[in-house]
């Protein structure tokens, strides 16, 4: 059975959704036990189907793979159009992986309503899933704002104590940024069709094709690409978090259920970064490279390394301490997304992969914690590693993995980050080591004062240890931790051919990859210093 | 007015309506061009001076009716 | 101008509806005893019937029949749209009044019996296409509708919600008509189409944009927009609440019918007078209208804004005009429109009022828990008013917003995207209100004919999103002249084509030969541009001969005369392009 005949992505993307279907019909909301169990299994059964996408990726293939094409609205020129290439695919895998994982992890954290929990979680993976694969402006732009509904719920109904003010916030700051990115992509349209504002069109047949648009878009003349550029760069540097627009995070992130908060920074938070590779990238080359503008977005990207690292440093709250520390790392992807080099835009992206387990994975253990002391404040615990020594283990793992330590996964993507960003110039893999090395001092700093020592609350003497299904929730992230940490060669070869591409259209030429992913490149041998044009 | 206002006062109010309607667009309409012809802008401050007096006018009407009616 | 009698037959959905309006009104006095409900039965289906009459007329219409009543009334499809808008509108007002009209203590015949007629009125409104039978449909209308707003008499905010209204709408009426003589003065015509051809020289022109706008201000008093908004909020928070959807949806629009009518098909050379003051009372309206809902704690007040600001989107369309997707974008909002501020206004319905227009948000307090349909449904429609795909909403204003970016208003485009963003904040608090708060908030009121009329309108608002397709195609073929294709960046200084008098062909079937509406038309932008064949037979001058004093129309006798039907309708221009 061919793949590529079937349309194995619609199936991925609306298996969750019609697990969700059937949960609202089917399942009276005393029964928590089957709706559980049936949640899980719908998850679970879409993380099984992605993984034959994986397996049949075809590596060496340029372009996109498992193309799916339907006329949606002959009118407007809108498809129904999906398709994926390695960037998407990994993100997709990471999808369902996490997804997987948000949904069992919540059993014991959820205590009410939870029919209506567990239906919004599988939504909220179909609608994640489709906006990965989505190869069609309109639909893109479709399942990117309703992505946001579910979410405003989830962090409403089961959230924390200000779960009203951070739903609404981060409602409408996303929807803000997004809004803008729509008169973008219509901008886009009349380009390619009539023209606007003073430029003539081509004159085609209307079309949101990702593919032509793209091709459309990076033939403009510059003052359009930049204007359209920024247009887009609204809509997903809010979400990413960048710098000044990241003050929905902490909110949400702290307020957020547990499996939210996962879903959030495991998923959530890489479309954004997501968008400027795969969008911001190849359509306005011209405008990524454009001195001011490669400036203006590196200064963000670590003024938020830093600052966000800074800020970690002296949070109280080990939940928004990660926040935090997730607007630190995303600064190192966006740093690593505009050295515009092969090493930077494969680290980007491999490290999304990371944080996506990492903070996830941290996260997962402060709602283990949360549990059983309904606290997140770290003064109220200390000397933990006593009473529970395997959560113990657990979150050191994981901790050194957020930071970077070699072995671990972390230090691949941040490797090559930096290998990327002191390609371009010296002071920015400076300033992005300082990154790594505050990141190291606030988690260090967190792990000594919550496990180290006596237990000096004495309410943290007979707290239970991680039970079997917590372990099960974080095992498999560990084991992807250190997967990706000893082995990362699969996932270099599946981001090879694609950040080729968008490093070709942006710079003009190819490069090598990185020394210690040899993947022996079939036609080229010149191992030439990776050094990007301007 | 402390009290609220007699019967004649609001008939008299009443009455210029009618007039106000016509008199006050009228009169941002010349103010308008005036305007427009000093500052070399053409026709458009011709009109929206008369929205503006128009507006005025459907405004204080508005607010006679609120008085009226309590 | 000849009165045939296919005339007659042309206007049978509306001597019907006006018949049924009368049969009620003989009804209720005959028979005072009769229950409300039966009556409003009686009604739904008296609209019902129109519906099929209008189906009908449509089908059967005699091709190549050119306007009714020489020139008064058109049949077109996009009359023919803008009917079945209205009635569904006041269909769908009659089934939420059923329930409401008889737990209160006023008689329902004349309620309905009204309404009715307000429905005639606008009926006759959209498919006007002579200036003093629009203005003579609209104050139909707008009598119908103010004794309406003030229908529940012991109420003091009725009172004055019946009394603000009708005094505002009488002085704008004024003024539309007003407006209206100014342009008859300079033109000598009634006609829509007459007027198309209007040119005048620089003198004439002052006048005639004057002209224009007081027209453009007595129809933007009918769709509130800013600054002619002041009476919306307090007369939706006074009339009864099925009235007040009412309001929000069937006279607004049918006034953006007319609006789009007439400066669509009569004023479009004059673009450049009145273009700006548009996009500026749009500004204002978006950002008047989104701010001061977010400050309301009454939900119909909330909702009156909100409907204000609605208003505003809409006007971007109205600047779009020559682009390919103003008008289009125009009908698709209004229809998106209908079904999602009556929804709303209906769930609002659906509460139970402890006084009298006292329904704040906090009466929506924990519904998810005690009616997760009733909330879902309101959350499916605040959706759609707040823009987020995949709802009509966001269709409407994704025309919108590429009407406005074509036509050239970009700041305006940014605006309104930011005001779309910031009106969730307001819509959400109901939400909040429903999903999140554990509060016990008004009991619910049902009805089957309002749960009819809700899932009317959710099953519209949900399709339109999904499934827009077949609707857009409809609707392409709606638009008076055919529809025009974007003409390039660079000819902005291109006329626009004559209006030709369509012949009434039915609704439903796309006239696929036809170069101007074919989808074909879009792949290439050379072929079927509209061609611009000069008219040299019947162009209407009206330069005065010697001095510039303002002179009244040459041509005063024969215009009289025209109105007065003795001399036929002056022949209009060939039906090719």
């Amino acid at each position: 059975m061919n793949l590529q005949q079937i349309p194995i992505l619609s199936i991925v993307a609306y298996v969750p959704l019609a697990g969700a279907l059937l949960l609202i019909f089917f399942f009276p909301k005393e029964k928590t036990g089957p709706i559980k169990a049936f949640a899980t299994i719908v998850a679970g059964l879409d993380l099984l189907l992605s993984i034959p996408l994986w397996l049949a990726f075809d590596r060496a293939r340029a372009g996109y793979q498992f193309v799916e094409r339907a006329s949606w609205i002959p009118s407007l020129g809108v498809e129904y159009h999906f398709g994926i290439d390695g960037i998407s695919l990994v993100l997709l895998l990471l999808t369902t992986f996490v997804g997987f994982i948000a949904v069992y992890c919540s059993y014991t954290a959820i205590t009410e309503r939870q029919k209506e929990y567990y239906i919004l979680l599988l939504l909220l993976q179909t609608f994640m899933i489709g906006t990965f694969c989505c190869l069609d402006f309109f639909l893109f732009y479709v399942f990117w704002e309703i992505m946001l509904v579910p979410m405003y719920f989830l962090i409403g109904v089961w959230g924390g104590q200000r779960r009203l003010y951070a739903a609404i916030k981060f409602f409408l700051y996303t929807l803000a940024g997004s809004v803008l990115m729509l008169l973008g992509i219509i901008a886009l349209y009349f380009v390619n069709t009539t023209g606007f504002l003073g430029y003539r069109g081509l004159g085609n047949a209307p079309t949101f094709s990702i593919e032509r648009l793209t091709a459309v878009a990076a033939g403009m003349p510059v003052e359009l690409q930049i204007w359209l550029f920024f247009a887009f760069f609204f809509g997903f540097a809010i979400k990413v978090p960048m710098f000044p627009f990241h003050t929905w995070l902490p909110d949400a992130h702290t307020e957020a259920p547990t499996a939210g908060s996962v879903i959030l920074a495991a998923v959530l938070l890489k479309m954004g970064t997501y968008g400027f590779v795969r969008f911001s990238l190849p359509m306005f080359p011209q405008a990524v490279l454009t001195p001011w503008v490669t400036g203006v977005m590196v200064t963000l990207a670590i003024i938020g390394i830093v600052y966000g690292a800074m800020v970690t440093l002296v949070q109280k709250d080990m939940k928004k301490l990660i926040a935090y520390s997730s607007v630190s790392h995303l600064g190192f992807v966006m740093l690593g997304i505009f050295a515009l080099n092969m090493a930077g835009i494969q680290g980007a992206i491999l490290q999304m992969v990371n944080h996506g387990i990492s903070t996830g994975a941290l996260f997962l253990l402060v709602g283990i914690l949360y549990e059983r002391r309904h606290t997140r404040m770290i003064a109220d615990f200390g000397g933990l590693a006593r009473p529970m020594p395997l959560y113990a283990t657990y979150f050191l793992i994981i901790a050194l993995s957020s930071m970077g330590l070699p072995l671990l996964n972390g230090f691949i993507g941040e490797f090559a980050i930096l290998q990327g960003a002191f390609a371009r110039s010296f002071w920015w893999a400076f300033s992005a080591a300082t990154g790594i090395v505050l990141g190291a001092a606030y988690l260090l700093w967190l792990y000594q004062r919550v496990f180290f020592g006596e237990v000096s609350n004495p309410a943290n003497q007979n707290l239970s240890d991680l039970s079997p299904r917590e372990q099960l929730t974080l095992a498999p992230l560990v084991l992807a931790a250190f997967w990706i940490g000893l082995y990362p060669r699969p996932l270099f070869e599946v981001l090879r051919v694609p950040s080729e591409q968008i490093v070709r259209a942006v710079s003009g030429k190819t490069e090598t990859p990185p020394a210690f992913a040899a993947v022996p490149a079939p036609a080229d041998a010149a191992p030439a210093p990776a050094e990007a044009a301007r | 007015m402390p009290q609220p206002p007699s019967r004649f006062r609001l008939i008299g109010e009443a009455s210029t309506a009618g007039l106000l309607f016509v008199l006050s667009p009228l009169a941002g309409y010349f103010l308008g061009k005036w305007l427009g012809e000093m500052l070399g802008l053409g026709r458009i401050l011709a009109y929206a001076g008369a929205l503006l007096g128009l507006v005025s006018a459907f405004v204080n009407l508005f607010r006679l009716v609120g008085r009226a009616t309590r | 101008m000849r009165v045939e009698a296919s005339d007659w037959l042309l206007l049978a959905p509306e001597l019907a509806l006006t018949a049924s309006g009368l049969l009620l009104l003989a009804l209720a006095t005959l028979f005072p005893k009769a229950k409300e409900e039966f009556l409003g039965f009686l009604s739904f289906l008296s609209v019902v019937f129109t519906a099929i009459v209008l189906t009908i007329v449509a089908a059967a219409a005699p091709r190549g029949k050119g306007p009714i009543f020489g020139g008064m009334f058109v049949l077109d499809n996009f009359a023919l749209f803008f009917k079945y808008l209205i009635l569904l509108s006041v269909g769908l007002t009659i089934l939420a009044s059923i329930q409401y009209v008889g737990a209160a203590a006023y008689p329902g015949g004349e309620y309905y019996a009204l309404l009715l007629f307000t429905g005639v009125g606008m009926l006759f409104m959209v498919s006007g296409s002579n200036l003093i039978s629009i203005y003579v449909s609209l104050e139909l209308m707008a009598l119908a509708s103010y004794v309406l707003a003030g229908y529940f008499k012991e109420e003091p905010r009725s009172m004055e919600a019946a009394l603000k209204y009708f005094v505002l709408g009488a002085f704008s009426s004024g003024v539309l008509l007003y407006g209206l003589s100014l342009v008859y003065g300079i033109s000598g015509r009634m006609g829509l189409t007459d007027l198309a051809q209007m040119t005048t020289t620089a003198d004439d022109r002052q006048l005639a944009g004057l002209g224009i706008l007081l027209v453009l201000a007595g129809l933007l008093f009918k769709i509130a927009a800013v600054p002619f908004h002041v009476w919306t909020p307090d007369v939706y928070e006074g009339s009864p609440t099925p009235i007040a959807a009412f309001f929000s949806v069937g006279p607004k629009v049918a006034a953006y019918a007319i609006l789009a009518r007439i400066f669509y098909v009569a004023f479009p050379k004059f673009q450049a007078d009145w273009g700006l003051v548009v996009a500026i009372v749009a500004a204002a309206t978006l950002i008047w209208g989104n701010l001061a809902a977010l400050l309301q704690t009454n939900v119909k007040r909330m909702l009156a804004y909100s409907s204000i600001a609605h208003a505003g989107y809409a006007l971007l369309g109205v600047l779009g005009f020559r682009t390919a997707y103003g008008l289009w974008g125009v009908m698709v909002y209004l229809l998106a429109y209908t079904f999602m501020n009556f929804g709303a206004f209906a769930l609002v319905i659906f509460l139970e009022t402890k006084g009298y227009a006292a329904e704040t948000v906090s009466d929506f307090n924990g519904l998810a828990r005690r009616n997760m349909p009733a909330a879902v449904t309101m959350l499916l429609f605040l959706l759609s008013l707040a823009g987020i795909p995949p709802t009509a909403g966001f269709i409407g204003k994704y025309y919108l917003f590429t009407a406005a970016m074509k036509a050239g208003y970009a700041w305006l485009a940014v605006l309104a995207v930011l005001a779309s963003a910031v009106s969730l904040f307001y819509y959400f608090r109901i939400a909040a209100a429903m999903f999140f708060s554990e509060a016990a908030g008004a009991r619910l009121q049902t009805s089957y004919a309002l749960t009819a009329a809700v899932v009317v309108c959710a099953a519209g608002t949900l399709l339109i999103g999904v499934a827009p397709e077949g609707v857009l195609a409809v609707l392409k073929n709606c638009i008076p002249g055919g529809y025009l294709n974007d003409l390039p960046a660079d000819s902005t200084s291109r006329p626009l084509p004559p209006f030709h008098c369509p012949s009434p062909f039915p609704l439903l079937t796309c006239r696929s030969g036809d170069p101007r509406v074919d989808s074909s038309s879009l792949r290439s932008s050379n072929d079927s541009r509209i061609r611009f064949a000069p008219q040299n037979d019947s162009r209407v001058r009206f330069a005065p001969q010697n001095d510039s004093r303002i002179r009244f129309a040459p041509r005063m006798k024969e215009s009289v005369a025209q109105l007065l039907g003795i001399t036929q309708c002056p022949n209009l221009l060939p039906a090719s392009a």
